[in-house]
């Protein structure tokens, strides 16, 4: 077991924003975590990552620095800071104990560089870089510590369709030594590559497996609808309603 | 020229600038990378209150504006994190506070405040060898904090919440950067002035932001430019006989003209062809 989350609740401004719930993960999970905008599926990571405050349980059999983390959005990250790609990359390093020797520091930049396409920009200052780009600068920076869980918030944000599959293979293979969790709004994924679903609409559910019907999707609070994407029908949570 | 330096006060100043350029080199790119050059502003308007009450109670004005000021800074970020407000409605209440105190305390204070100018402009004529051994401890110290923590200091300027998930807290370095910053500008007070101290803080950072990839790099143009605009200035005012201070800004504006000038040329150029 890496993370045993029990009774987690998060409240914010008086207005609750996860009710009150339990699950676990362990080594190899892939946990899909879906949901429509505005669900709390960000809010509910960022309460493990010690970010946003919680009531309940979270403990984590491993240390902070053991886990890789990508946030949301990128449009947060000030790009007029001086800061090169490989600066920003070896963030990432930080906090893990024992230290790593320069050599070791080089070569886990070198592969990460590589695997993310980044090698040519590793001098670029974070100013010249394009959404996509920043996206893999930060991706490189979740891995590039070989966490024990990786998780990831929208990885595909930003990130074009070719990418985009590149990145799902890189995590696959990546699962094999480390637990993952990501959230994503896209459900075409789930067969391919999801172990197991935490849907999150201010309730939380888990449901193992990644065998799941639109059906089943309802009742945890999830309802699925079908939308055009490009020139596919593409299935998506459904978005927040209102409560009146 | 060279009767310059056979001068006591012209060398105190020309120590003093070397100084004062290499300690608002170091924490200035700090405050432009972080956006806290309105914080900065803040801080050295509210240290007025801090010299105010020097005169007032007949203390040095320099320990009781570092006291003052040290205060002000860390009541700052601690209001920005702790009360939610506005950043910039917090910055502009302590700016006027420290600015009201210091007026009406030097209302209150017995006889005339005669050198109050050079606090607010700056006067080479009042470099003093203990002010030279302040702002050289100062300097020593933030020296220290930065190469030991230049990390930290970077990844916490970039991204500090990240920097939490990694189990790096950046809260004391945040707090201590805060209280450098302060020192820095009292530290700076005699050779450019409450008033114009947030220009050394800026502009040549903004410099050395023209060509710099690399926080590190911004630290050490901003200091050569600094050196350069300051030791400049303080020829250029003992001659002409004005305070040092706005000579010194209006050096770096003209630096950072020609520089963006020439920057921009060399796109249009580039774009030409
Ligand atoms: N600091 C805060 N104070 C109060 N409410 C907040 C705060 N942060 C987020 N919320 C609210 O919590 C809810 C969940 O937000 P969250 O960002 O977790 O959603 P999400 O599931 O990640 O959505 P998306 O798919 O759009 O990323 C939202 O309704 C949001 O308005
Ligand atoms: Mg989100």
């Amino acid at each position: 077991m890496i993370l045993e989350v029990s009774n987690l609740s998060i409240t914010l401004d008086g207005i609750t924003i996860i009710e009150p719930c339990s699950f676990s993960v362990s080594e190899n999970d892939f946990i899909g975590i879906i949901g429509p905008n505005g669900g709390g599926k960000s809010t509910l990571i960022k309460a493990f990552l010690g970010l946003i405050p919680y009531s309940g349980s979270v403990n984590f059999s491993i240390p902070l620095s053991h886990i890789g983390y990508l946030p949301q959005f990128n449009h947060s990250i000030d790009k007029r800071f001086p800061i090169t790609v490989e600066e920003i990359i070896l963030s990432g390093i930080e906090g893990i104990t024992p230290k790593l020797t320069k050599n070791e520091k080089k070569n886990k930049l070198t592969h990460v560089l590589s695997t993310f396409n980044l090698t040519r920009l590793k001098n670029n200052s974070i100013g010249t870089l394009s959404g996509g780009e920043i996206q893999k600068t930060l991706l490189a920076r979740s891995i590039i510590s070989n966490p024990k869980l990786l998780i990831l918030d929208e990885p595909t944000n930003f990130i074009d369709h070719t990418s985009e599959q590149e990145l799902y293979t890189i995590l696959k293979n990546l699962n094999q030594t480390m637990a993952i969790m990501m959230i994503s709004h896209d459900l075409a994924i789930i067969p391919t590559y999801i172990k197991s679903i935490l849907c999150v609409n201010k309730s939380v559910h888990f449901h193992a497996g990644n065998a799941i019907t639109p059906e089943v999707l309802s009742t945890y609070h999830c309802p699925v609808e079908l939308i055009a994407h490009g020139s596919f029908p593409h299935r998506v949570v459904e978005s927040h309603k209102k409560e009146s | 020229m060279l009767e310059l330096f056979s001068y006591q006060f012209m060398q105190n100043a020309f120590i003093g600038s070397i100084l004062v350029s290499i300690l608002c080199g170091i924490i200035g790119s700090y405050i432009v990378v972080t956006r806290k050059v309105l914080i900065s502003g803040s801080i050295s308007h509210a240290s007025f209150g801090g010299i105010g009450i020097a005169f007032l109670l007949n203390m040095p004005p320099l320990l009781c504006a570092s006291i003052f000021s040290v205060i002000v800074a860390v009541l700052i970020q601690w209001m920005s994190k702790h009360l939610k407000m506005r950043e910039d409605s917090a910055i502009g209440m302590i700016w006027a506070c420290g600015m009201a105190i210091g007026v009406i305390a030097i209302y209150l204070a017995p006889g005339y405040a005669k050198d109050l100018g050079s606090y607010l402009f700056g006067n080479i004529l009042t470099l003093s060898s203990s002010d030279l051994f302040f702002s050289a401890s100062i300097m020593i110290l933030l020296i220290i904090f930065f190469t030991l923590f230049y990390k930290t200091i970077l990844y916490g300027a970039f991204d500090s919440e990240y920097m939490k998930t990694r189990g790096v807290s950046t809260k004391i370095i945040d707090y201590l950067l805060m209280v450098l910053l302060a020192l820095t500008i009292i530290a700076s007070l005699r050779l450019i002035g409450i008033i114009l101290i947030v220009a050394m803080l800026t502009i040549p950072q903004e410099c050395a932001s023209i060509f710099v990839k690399k926080l590190k790099f911004m630290i050490y143009y901003s200091i050569v430019i600094s050196l350069i605009a300051s030791i400049l200035g303080l020829i250029i005012s003992f001659y002409l006989n004005v305070p040092s201070g706005p000579i010194i800004i209006l050096l770096l504006i003209l630096f950072y003209s020609i520089l963006k000038g020439l920057f921009l040329l060399k796109i249009q150029i580039k774009k030409r062809t």
